[in-house]
């Protein structure tokens, strides 16, 4: 792949700054990419991880709480008996457990759209939010992909926000999933950062509360797919605000 | 020589924690059991540092172990200590849940999550011998103040670099080349004293 070549010279830098996670969007791709295909450079960022190690021992050990390794129990035990889908479900759970924390993340999100909700029809007067704007925030599993995706079904204006998408070749594509079950593909999303996207008329039907959003890794040629290819990687449920 | 016992405890746990690793590569649960009740505080205290927040922490901490049963026929002794591959692990899936989940939280995260002051470090399953400890305080105390308190407010905080410009008000190009003068300084120290 045609990738632009980081200098050799700057790769102690860039491992000492992937160890601290200070690199964000196209760099830090990079330099994960370049961590897995380049042993030099992975045992680089290794040395820096142990150099650094040592502030490790200024966080005090606090107790993990009662039943903590029964959840972890649990969650292998179902990890075993189930399918990769159910296994990817098992996983998902940890993330939306914290109910608080959804709930939270909602509220701020809310209180965000409200302020900053750009659309180029700024003198339609005031629009009824709560049929307009949808939301989704998708969670993944192990390396913790996510998205935000925010919906205002009224002009078909999506904006994703991505997050720790896995560098792999494989391009993240972005699903609806309406009550049928059928996956209808919106398009490819950003592996990290903001992409600005346009879902078609047909389609902003199916963007309804309950709703799932999903994202599955695909061959980037060919996009929008027809189906997907392989389990979501993060998925949510449509709200609207 | 100073540490002498540090020593000694900070490379049984080593070889110790070596051999469980290889035995969860091999998918062995009790292996896993093991390594959960002799790491678990300290995984849990870097989660609660970083995520600021108990609730998540705990569920910080499961999907650290769930991906220490996946990753560690990964785990290369000859490269990386196995309490350093654990700690980044947490710390790396801390900061994952927090740029998910919690930037947008509350300020008192953040300064929970970036508190400069030193705790104690415990006596318990030391990361380094003390000695090593001692040579990255005295190169980072060599660096100046404002790059030092980045590096631990990234080391603790999970910040980018552009949320470290922020909060020290200055251009990204700024924070970036004092962080890369710092690392130069820091490496040289380290390794030559």
């Amino acid at each position: 792949m045609a990738e632009p070549e980081i200098p050799r010279d700057e790769w102690e830098a860039l491992a000492a700054e992937l160890a601290l996670g200070l690199p964000e969007g196209e760099t830090r791709e990079q330099a994960l990419q370049l961590q897995r295909n380049d042993p030099a450079f992975a045992a680089e960022v290794v040395a820096w991880e142990e150099r650094f190690a040592p502030l490790f021992d200024e966080i005090a050990p606090v107790p993990a709480p009662p039943g903590h390794w029964q959840r972890i129990a649990a969650a292998l035990h179902g990890a075993a008996n189930d399918n990769d889908a159910q296994t990817l479900r098992q996983r998902l759970r940890w993330w939306q457990r914290g109910a608080i924390t959804s709930a939270a993340v909602a509220a701020i999100l809310l209180i965000f759209l409200t302020f900053t909700w750009q659309q180029p029809n700024r003198t339609i007067p005031a629009p009824r939010p709560a049929s307009l704007v949808t939301v989704a925030q998708l969670t993944g599993s192990d390396n913790g992909p996510s998205f935000i995706a925010r919906i205002n079904r009224q002009t078909g204006g999506m904006v994703v926000d991505s997050q720790d998408v896995p560098r792999e070749g494989l391009a993240p594509e972005l699903w609806v999933i309406p009550a049928d079950g059928t996956p209808h593909s919106l398009g490819l999303v950003a592996r990290t950062g903001r992409m600005h996207m346009h879902v078609p008329v047909p389609m902003r039907a199916m963007l309804r509360d309950g709703a799932t959003l999903a994202v599955t890794m695909e061959p980037a040629a060919g996009a929008p797919h027809a189906a997907p290819s392989s389990a979501p990687v993060a998925s949510g449920k449509i709200a609207t605000i | 020589m100073a540490g002498s016992s540090d020593s000694d405890t900070a490379s049984a746990d080593r070889a110790y924690l070596t051999g469980v690793l290889a035995d969860v590569a091999r998918k062995d649960q009790e292996a896993l059991h093991r390594l959960h009740e002799r790491t678990s505080a300290k995984l849990f205290g870097i989660c609660l540092r970083i995520s600021g927040e108990r609730q998540a922490a705990e569920d910080i901490l499961q999907n650290v172990y769930l991906k220490i049963w996946d990753r560690a026929e990964r785990f290369d002794p000859t490269r990386a200590s196995p309490i350093t591959w654990l700690a980044t692990i947490a710390r790396n899936t801390a900061i994952d849940w927090r740029r998910a989940n919690s930037r947008h939280l509350s300020a008192d995260t953040e300064d929970a999550a970036t508190g400069i002051a030193d705790d104690r470090p415990a006596a318990d399953m030391l990361i380094e011998q003390s000695q090593a400890s001692e040579r990255l305080h005295h190169c980072l105390d060599e660096l100046d103040e404002r790059p030092r308190s980045a590096i631990r407010a990234a080391f603790f905080g999970g910040f980018t670099y552009a949320e470290l410009a922020r909060r020290a008000d200055v251009p990204l190009g700024t924070m970036k080349s004092w962080m890369r003068r710092s690392f130069q300084r820091l490496k040289a120290c380290i390794e030559h004293g």
